[in-house]
């Protein structure tokens, strides 16, 4: 009788071990979390807060030139956006100018500054296309724009032209 | 009488035996480990505008997530998926929110190849989960009754193999404001009964 008993101990033991495998058998499955995103941020804008004066030139000069980190004469704009985002900067170097009666043209080069900081003089010189700029912690950027412009042959009058920046987020 | 119980312990343990056999069986059953990795996050973007309008992770993008499941090639495994809630991102679970259309596609075929995926789920009326086989086309070399039993006793395999979940889906940026707003997406992976 004890050896039955022990016998049966035995199987009863080795069925529990077989049944915690199967067991835990059943709680094989994962679990995973994925986080979807978005971020949304504002808009840039651009404020002219004033536009380049050549003044009146005089018919002895041949160029015009305005330093874009040193002369007051510069136009100057702000980049308005997103807090310390990076931002993308690109534009034309040279536009043509055109007389407001005439087809007389100018060829006017660009030269462009820009700082985080309200402060022209220690504005960097941009390329034509600056990947690595960020607006400051008040999501700011200032430019100041410069350039030269040969006038030793141009015809007496007005001459328009735009110029076009862009930023853009990176 | 002790002639008698002899005979009746004779009799008892051979019974006792073909139970313990049979459990033994169930041992060997798919023990493979069911291993789920994920290639990361969805992330629609860090410079959205507002008003942007729609905004799309399709199917083949590099954006979409991959989500590798390891088990025996020959086991099917039931994926049960949570969209987030109100089917939208937002920030923190605030008011301000994104309409989101959550999509799922799954590759059994043993390679991660998105152009071979059955898509599940591709809108927010679509059923959330799907039982597929790990491998479609397993190729064990071990006869189906040679081999360990899937957990619902049909043939398994000694044998891993992978299959491929892909997530991706699609947003609306409407009149906003300005914010990272996010959504969890939770994945329920398990041998299939």
């Amino acid at each position: 009788m004890q050896r039955t008993f022990t016998l049966l101990f035995c199987l009863l033991a080795v069925s529990s071990f077989t049944a915690k495998q199967v067991s835990g058998q059943d709680q094989k499955s994962s679990r995973i979390s994925i986080n979807a995103s978005a971020q949304v941020v504002e808009s840039i804008e651009m404020v002219t807060v004033r536009n380049m004066d050549f003044s009146s030139v005089q018919p002895s000069q041949q160029t015009i030139s305005i330093d874009p980190l040193s002369d007051s004469n510069t136009g100057k704009m702000i980049a308005l956006g997103n807090a310390d985002s990076q931002i993308r900067v690109s534009f034309v170097r040279e536009r043509t100018l055109r007389h407001v009666s005439g087809t007389s043209t100018l060829t006017f080069t660009y030269e462009i500054a820009g700082n985080d900081e309200d402060d022209q003089s220690s504005a960097e010189i941009l390329q034509t296309d600056n990947r690595d700029l960020t607006l400051n912690s008040e999501g700011q950027y200032y430019f100041w724009i410069g350039g030269q412009v040969n006038v030793e042959n141009a015809k007496p009058g007005n001459y328009n032209g735009d110029f076009t920046i862009e930023v853009e987020y990176i | 009488m002790k002639k008698l119980f002899a005979v009746i312990s004779v009799l008892i343990l051979p019974a006792w035996a073909l139970q313990a056999q049979t459990l033994a069986l169930n041992v060997q059953s798919s023990s493979q480990n069911l291993s789920v990795t994920t290639s990361g996050d969805l992330n629609f973007g860090n410079n959205l505008m507002n008003n942007q309008g729609p905004v799309s992770i399709p199917l083949n993008s590099p954006n979409t997530v991959v989500v590798s499941i390891t088990g025996d090639e020959r086991c099917a495994v039931d994926i049960s998926v949570t969209r987030p809630p109100g089917n939208a991102l937002s920030i923190n679970g605030s008011s301000d929110q994104i309409p989101f259309t959550l999509k799922a596609a799954y590759a059994n075929d043993g390679q991660d190849d998105t152009a071979q995926a059955n898509t599940f789920i591709d809108n927010n009326n679509s059923p959330s989960s799907t039982t597929f086989r790990i491998e479609q086309q397993g190729n064990s070399n071990k006869p189906p009754w040679a081999g360990p039993k899937c957990r619902g006793g049909s043939p398994g395999s000694d044998k891993l193999s992978t299959a491929y979940v892909y997530i991706y889906g699609d947003i609306t940026i409407g009149n906003i404001r300005a914010g990272t707003y996010t959504g969890n997406i939770n994945l329920n992976v398990q041998y299939a009964d």
